[in-house]
C-alpha cells in the first residue's frame, strides 16, 4: 500500500456521468450506470467488482504509467482499486454518479503520495533540492531507441521552418508558454498558431511514416 | 480550451472525433496546459476511453520528440554564441598583438625581397690566359656572366663551354660564340665553393683552352 488515507470525496451535484464502453471504440452512454455499479460493489456482489475492474483497469494503469512510469505498476493498480472499493464500503462516495470523478481523484491522490515518498526518500539520500520530481520512466532501450529517432525527425522539422516559426514552437513546447502568451508578445493570431502547430504534427507524421515504416510510425489524423 | 461542451457536467466530451476528447484537447493535457474543470474532464474521459489513451500516446511521443529536438537545438545555439563571445574576447584582448605580428611579418618580408635582389645581381669576370693573369675568383651561389678569352684560338662559328669541379663533375655545359675574341657566358645559379676549371671545346670536342676559376 503506498499510505494513502481515504478521505471522503464531493463530487459536484449536477454531474451525470456515464459507464464506459469497456471496449473503449466509444464513450460512456449510459446514465445511470455508475449507481447500480456502487450498489453493487457496497453489496459485495463480485459482478460488481469484476466490472470495476474491466472498466477503469486500463485507463488507471495507463495513467499511472504515464505519471510514474512501469515500475511496480500493477501493485500500484491493485491498491487504488482496493481504495476506491473501500472507499465505496465505507459509504465515503456520497454521489455514486460521480464515480469516475472519484476513481479520478483517488488515482491522482496516489500519484502525489508516491513522488512525494520519492522526493522524502531521494531528498535522505542524496540531497535533492526540493521540489524536485524524482520520477523513473524506466524506458526499455528500443522505445530509447524510438524516442531518439522520433527527436531526430522533430529535429529535421525545425531545421526546415524559419528562426520565427521555430521559436513558437519552442516556446509551445519546450518552454510551455500558453498560446494565449505566445499569440500575445510574438503578434500571431489564434489560426496561426494553430496552423502552425498542425503543420508541423503533419510533417512530423509524414517523416515518421517514411523513415519508421511500420507501425511504429507518428499518425497524425 | 479545446474541450467541447460536456453534457451536465459528465465525462462525454462534443468533439470533432464524435464522442472522443479533440487532438487539441489531448494536446493541451499532454502539455500540462489544461486546468480545472476541463482537466477533470479530459482525465476522466482517459480512465474509460482505450482509443483516447492511444491517441494520447501518440501525441506525448510527438510532443516529447518536439521538446527533445528544440532543447537540443536551442543548447547548440547557446554553445555556439558562448564560443563565438570566447573567440571575440581573445581576438580584442589580444588585436594589437596580432597587429605587431602581422606588421613584423610584412616587414621581415620585404627585408628579405630586397636582400634576394642584391644577391641576384650578377658578378661578371673576365677569364684570359696571359701572362701575369692568377686564378679568378667569384663569390658562390651568385649569378655569373663570364666573359672567356679566345684570342688565338681557331675562329669557329660556336664553341663548347664546359664548368667541371674539382672531381670533374660536370656544373654547367653551354655553346657559345665568340664576338672580337670574346666569348660570354652566363651561369644564373652560380657555382658551389671550390675550384672549378672553365674550358672551351670545338665542336668536335676538342679541348681548346682551360681556365681556372676560384669560386670563393
Amino acid at each position: 500500500m503506498s499510505g494513502f488515507k481515504t478521505e471522503a470525496l464531493s463530487a459536484p451535484l449536477d454531474s451525470t456521468v456515464t459507464p464506459a464502453d469497456p471496449s473503449g471504440s466509444s464513450p460512456p452512454t449510459a446514465g445511470t450506470h455508475w449507481v447500480d455499479l456502487v450498489e453493487r460493489i457496497k453489496t459485495e456482489d463480485q459482478s460488481g467488482m469484476e466490472e470495476l475492474y474491466r472498466v477503469f483497469s486500463r485507463g488507471v494503469r495507463f495513467y499511472l504509467c504515464r505519471q510514474l512510469g512501469p515500475q511496480d505498476l500493477e501493485d500500484k493498480v491493485h491498491d487504488t482499486f482496493l481504495i476506491v472499493v473501500q472507499a465505496v464500503r465505507r459509504g465515503e462516495l456520497r454521489e455514486p454518479e460521480r464515480l469516475m470523478g472519484f476513481v479520478r481523484t483517488v488515482v491522482r491522490r496516489q500519484v502525489a503520495a508516491h513522488i512525494d515518498q520519492a522526493v522524502h526518500t531521494r531528498r535522505q539520500q542524496v540531497g535533492i533540492e526540493n521540489g524536485t520530481v524524482v520520477v523513473d520512466l524506466n524506458r526499455n532501450p528500443e522505445q530509447t531507441a524510438i524516442q531518439q529517432q522520433h527527436e531526430q525527425i522533430a529535429k529535421t522539422i525545425l531545421h526546415s521552418i524559419s528562426k520565427r516559426d521555430r521559436e513558437i514552437l519552442t516556446r509551445f513546447y519546450l518552454l510551455e508558454q500558453s498560446q494565449e502568451q505566445i499569440c500575445e508578445q510574438m503578434s500571431l493570431t489564434e489560426t496561426q498558431f494553430r496552423l502552425l502547430k498542425s503543420r508541423a504534427k503533419a510533417r512530423f507524421g509524414e517523416l515518421g511514416k517514411r523513415r519508421l515504416g511500420r507501425r511504429t510510425a507518428v499518425h497524425f489524423s | 480550451m479545446g474541450v467541447g461542451p460536456t453534457i451536465a457536467g459528465g465525462a462525454v466530451m462534443q468533439t470533432r472525433r464524435g464522442d472522443h476528447a479533440s487532438d487539441e484537447a489531448l494536446e493541451l493535457y499532454a502539455t500540462h496546459s489544461l486546468a480545472e474543470p476541463a482537466l477533470a474532464e479530459i482525465e476522466e474521459h482517459l480512465l474509460v476511453c482505450s482509443q483516447c489513451q492511444l491517441q494520447l500516446e501518440e501525441i506525448d511521443g510527438f510532443v516529447r520528440a518536439m521538446r527533445g529536438a528544440a532543447r537540443q537545438l536551442d543548447q547548440e545555439d547557446e554553445s555556439r554564441r558562448r564560443n563565438w563571445a570566447r573567440i571575440s574576447r581573445a581576438l580584442t584582448f589580444r588585436r594589437f598583438g596580432w597587429a605587431m605580428a602581422v606588421t613584423a611579418l610584412v616587414l621581415g618580408a620585404v627585408a628579405l625581397r630586397i636582400s634576394t635582389k642584391r644577391v641576384q645581381e650578377p658578378f661578371a669576370l673576365l677569364l684570359e690566359t696571359s701572362r701575369g693573369s692568377g686564378i679568378q675568383h667569384a663569390p658562390a651561389g651568385r649569378r655569373l656572366e663570364l666573359s672567356l678569352d679566345t684570342q688565338g684560338l681557331p675562329p669557329l662559328s660556336a664553341y663548347v663551354l664546359e664548368v667541371v669541379d674539382e672531381s670533374k663533375h660536370i656544373q654547367h655545359e653551354s655553346q657559345v660564340t665568340a664576338d672580337h675574341s670574346v666569348a660570354r657566358a652566363s651561369l644564373p645559379a652560380g657555382l658551389r665553393r671550390g675550384t672549378h676549371f672553365v674550358r672551351l671545346y670545338s665542336p668536335t670536342r676538342e679541348l681548346l683552352r682551360e681556365y681556372g676559376l676560384q669560386i670563393d
